[in-house]
Formats: structure tokens, C-alpha cells, sequence
């Protein structure tokens, strides 16, 4: 008994192939039009007229299963995280030109040292509760979290406490701009496990993208930071946002990290949201993006590089974009717990969705909306009716949420947003660039 | 042109003749594991702003991008 795959994509290509995409598969595959033919027959029949050759080529290419195909099906857990992302404050020492957080423009928050425990207690028990092995801590936020040094050293130190009693091994990570003094790069480097480093590549446009609060040039600062993580072997990436201006200069912005030791780089195009509205930075266009990015791929295959970004990855299924719609446990200034990086203010419009609960140190629990977490765990890509004839829907996943309510498409993102077009023409290059030897 | 559903493109060869001629694959590719032998899981943080793209099961991490 055969089963005929769902959601299967073809395009006829110029040239008279067609190309098949087999999401659930994993396969991908140019044949000429007779191999589909060839199927139409065969399912017309059940299959009962075909020859084992046949039936055997429509397995290989992905067409067909020996068994029903059990399609994803989300179900929230209980909320057990057992790592936790700290957002120290809201402030920061540097005034990026599209910065999500606008950092500068709100009042401070810093977080509270025992919201951060509490939070860390809570991961801790988690992880013993599960009889997991470790348990993670993260910085993060709408500002730079070293800007609050004091808690984020009190908390590392607490989880590495936590971990020598329980015996449970902590990791910790963090998000920074890396305009950091000697000191406290040298602290970084023995204390926390994996930095990720906001960086936009050469120096003017280092300079002009992220300046620091007086205006003044923060590529020293951060250059010498990058320097010195990757002399010291820390386990560094690059998160580099790239501009509607930068986009022509994507290959000189990774030779550039390449000739600093980089291994990892993250190229993410700018998301129009915060500061952007009044110095009107703009996305790059979807296409010029990714006929810029698209090259670096293989560069990066080729130098042992770990090169990404949050556009049309092949990495198998998945039916969320990210963990904001599953059990990202993310814990604000303010002490409110969201699901999502880009909303950590009770003032963005966005927080009634991200937010899900708050940490209460008068009664030293959670308090945790689980409304809010069963809506947020439904926005699966199946849930999405503008996704459903989407080749890309298994691997972009219904897109970011955060920027799709900003967009006022939370849970029917439309074809005609352009980071669906960004998702769907990096896809359909990286599947034409798997059949013609890439 | 895009991709578009199978269904969509088989309904538009009706009038190919029902006996084909010889089959042709060009080139099959797996770009990762069928989902019936994948793990899927929660995925954790964010896409965007914080790369560190992980499974929230570390012991039996998404055979996706493990």
C-alpha cells in the first residue's frame, strides 16, 4: 500500500524540467514531464498498474510512502523551561540607527536581582524535576545587557552556585554590542560560554549603523572586542544587520570577518521597527538581498564557515518559526515574562501578545497566562490559511511573529510581505542550487 | 515561475497522452531526513535577533539541524 505524499511543490522550469520539492521527504529533484505523467497515471490507479521500477522511482523522489505520513502536530508542554534569557535593562551605550529597543528614547528599567534568582531557581528546579543535565542562562534584551553589569555578573554567579550544589552543568550565553572595557572582556571570556556579537563589518559602516550615545565611532571598541574573543577561543558568532545601503557590501562585510577569525556569522536583513521610523533605514529589497547573500553560502561552505540567517533554511521540518510560539522563557526589566526577543517593553502594543506572565517575588512563584501561551502555541504554519499553498511553508514556518503583528498579519501572513518573499526566493535557490551540483 | 502544488500541475497535463514515454530523473537530491525519521521538536529562542538556534532536547536533539 502506497500513500501519496502531502505537500508536494513543482515548478516547470524554462528549459522543460520540472522540479520537484518534497518538504516532508526531504528530497528534492528535477525529471521530465513523462516521470509525471507517469504518476498521474499511477495514482489514478492506486498504484495497482505500476511496475516495481515505477513505483521504486516515485519512493526515491519522494512522491510516495510505504506509510501515511504523520504530519507535525504541535503540543504545548507544561511550562518546565530550563533556560532562561535575563534582560538586564533597557538602557544601553550605544544608539544603533534601527534599534528595535529604542534604547534612549524610554525610561530606564533595570532588572531586579531577585527577579533574576527567582528565574534561575526556577530553571534549575526544572531541569532537576525532568532529570535534564543542565540548565542555560542567557543576557539579552532591548538593551545591552552588560550595561547592567552588576546583575549580570550577581546572576552568573549565582547559576554557577546553583550548578556546583545540584550538580547539573550551567551554560551561559549572551547577546552584546561589545563596546566593553578590558576588564570586563576578560571577564566574559572566563565566564560565559557563547557570545553573540552585534556587528555590522567594516568600519565605516560599523560607525554609521551603530554609533555610540555621543555620536562617536564604536568600531574600536568593538573591532578590539572581536579580536580579543577569538584570540582567547571563546565561542563567538557575528549577528550583523544589514541595511538597504550595506546590502551591496555583503561579500566585503565577510571577507572582513573572515580576516578577523570569525567562524560563525548570522547576516540578518534590517527588520523596519523601532528607531527606523524616524531615521527611515529601510530593508534591502528581498531580491538584491539574496543574490547578494546567496553567494557567500558556498564561500562559507568552502572556508568552514558557519553562515546563516533566519531566511529559507533547508534544515528539515518544522511547523513554528521559533520558540515564541513554544517555551522561550524570556524575563524583561520589568520583570515580565515574554516569548520573544524584539518585545521586552509593556509599552510596545505587542507586549499583549508576547507577554505571558510575570515573575512574582512576593509569592516567589510564576505567574504564567496559560490563554495566552495555548494562543501563542497555535500559531503553527498548519493554522495559517496564507501559508497553505506556500512552497516554503515547512521551513519558514509562518515567518517571525513579532514582525508579522507588527505588520498586522500575526496569524495570516500574506504572500505579498516581503520577508515571505525574502523566505521564498532563498528557498527556491537553495533547491535549484541542489540540482544543478551545488 | 513559482512552485506550486503538485495537484495543480498534474490537473494541467490532462492532455498529455496517458501512456508515457521513457522517465527521466536528472538529478535527487536529500537535503535532510524524511520526517518520519526525524525528531521534531520545540525549537528554542529566536531566529532573528539571537542566532543561537537550538532544540530544546539536548539529550535527542532535531535531527534537522542537529
Amino acid at each position: 500500500m502506497y500513500h501519496v505524499v502531502p505537500d508536494i511543490f513543482v515548478e516547470k522550469r524554462q528549459d522543460g524540467k520540472f522540479l520537484i520539492f518534497s518538504p516532508m521527504m526531504g528530497k528534492v529533484s528535477l525529471v521530465n514531464a513523462e516521470v509525471l505523467i507517469s504518476f498521474k497515471s499511477s495514482c489514478q490507479s492506486n498504484f495497482k498498474g505500476s511496475s516495481a521500477e515505477q513505483t521504486s522511482l516515485f519512493l526515491q523522489l519522494g512522491l510516495i510512502s510505504n506509510s501515511e505520513i504523520a504530519m507535525p502536530n504541535y503540543t504545548l508542554p507544561p511550562f518546565q523551561p530550563t533556560e532562561v534569557v535575563l534582560f538586564p535593562t533597557n538602557e544601553c551605550n550605544a544608539r544603533c540607527i534601527y534599534c528595535y529597543g529604542n534604547t534612549g528614547e524610554i525610561e530606564v528599567r533595570n532588572l531586579d536581582f531577585g527577579v533574576a534568582k527567582q528565574s534561575i531557581d526556577f530553571i534549575v528546579s526544572n531541569a532537576l524535576i525532568k532529570g535534564a543535565k543542565e540548565f542555560s542562562t542567557g543576557f539579552h534584551g532591548g538593551g545591552e545587557p552588560t550595561y547592567n553589569w552588576e546583575l549580570l555578573v550577581n546572576s552568573v554567579m549565582y547559576a554557577k552556585e546553583l550548578a556546583k550544589k545540584t550538580g547539573l552543568h550551567s551554560t551561559t550565553s549572551i547577546g552584546t554590542n561589545g563596546i566593553l572595557g578590558e576588564k570586563r572582556i576578560e571577564w566574559i571570556i572566563e565566564n560565559i560560554n557563547m557570545v553573540t556579537l552585534s556587528f555590522d563589518g567594516p568600519e565605516d559602516i560599523q560607525n554609521k549603523n551603530r554609533p555610540l550615545v555621543n555620536g562617536g565611532a564604536s568600531f574600536p571598541y568593538v573591532s578590539h572586542t572581536a579580536r580579543r574573543l577569538i584570540d582567547a577561543g571563546t565561542d563567538v558568532t557575528i549577528r550583523a544587520t544589514i541595511t538597504s545601503e550595506s546590502v551591496y557590501r555583503l561579500e566585503e562585510i565577510f571577507d572582513y570577518f573572515v580576516s578577523l577569525g570569525i567562524k560563525s556569522m548570522h547576516f540578518e536583513p534590517l527588520s523596519e521597527c523601532g528607531r527606523c521610523i524616524t531615521t527611515h533605514q529601510t530593508s534591502p529589497e528581498a531580491l538584491t538581498f539574496v543574490n547578494n547573500y546567496f553567494p557567500l553560502i558556498q564561500k562559507a561552505k568552502d572556508k568552514g564557515i558557519d553562515f546563516g540567517n533566519s531566511l529559507g533554511q533547508l534544515r528539515g521540518i518544522k511547523s513554528s518559526f521559533c520558540g515564541a510560539s513554544g517555551d522561550n522563557f524570556f524575563v524583561t526589566p520589568e520583570g515580565y515574562i515574554t516569548s520573544c526577543l524584539e518585545v521586552s517593553l509593556l509599552s510596545d502594543p505587542r507586549s499583549s501578545i508576547f507577554f505571558y506572565g510575570k515573575v512574582n517575588t512576593d509569592k516567589d512563584e510564576m505567574e504564567i497566562d496559560e490563554k495566552k501561551r495555548t494562543l501563542l502555541a497555535s500559531r503553527q504554519v498548519y493554522n495559517m490559511p496564507g501559508c497553505n499553498d506556500c512552497y516554503a511553508k515547512w521551513s519558514c514556518a509562518g515567518e517571525c511573529p513579532a514582525k508579522a503583528e507588527s505588520a498586522g498579519m500575526l496569524f495570516n501572513v500574506e504572500p505579498d510581505y516581503i520577508r515571505c518573499q525574502m523566505q521564498k526566493i532563498m528557498v527556491k535557490k537553495r533547491l535549484e542550487q541542489s540540482v544543478s551540483g551545488g | 515561475m513559482d512552485l506550486i502544488r503538485l495537484e495543480d500541475v498534474l490537473s494541467q497535463i490532462e492532455t498529455i497522452p496517458q501512456v508515457p514515454g521513457i522517465l527521466v530523473v536528472y538529478e535527487v537530491r536529500g537535503l535532510y531526513k524524511p520526517i518520519d525519521q526525524q525528531n521534531i521538536h520545540d525549537r528554542t529562542f529566536c531566529e532573528c535577533i539571537c542566532n543561537r538556534y537550538q532544540c530544546s532536547d539536548k539529550e535527542d536533539p532535531c535531527s534537522g539541524h542537529a
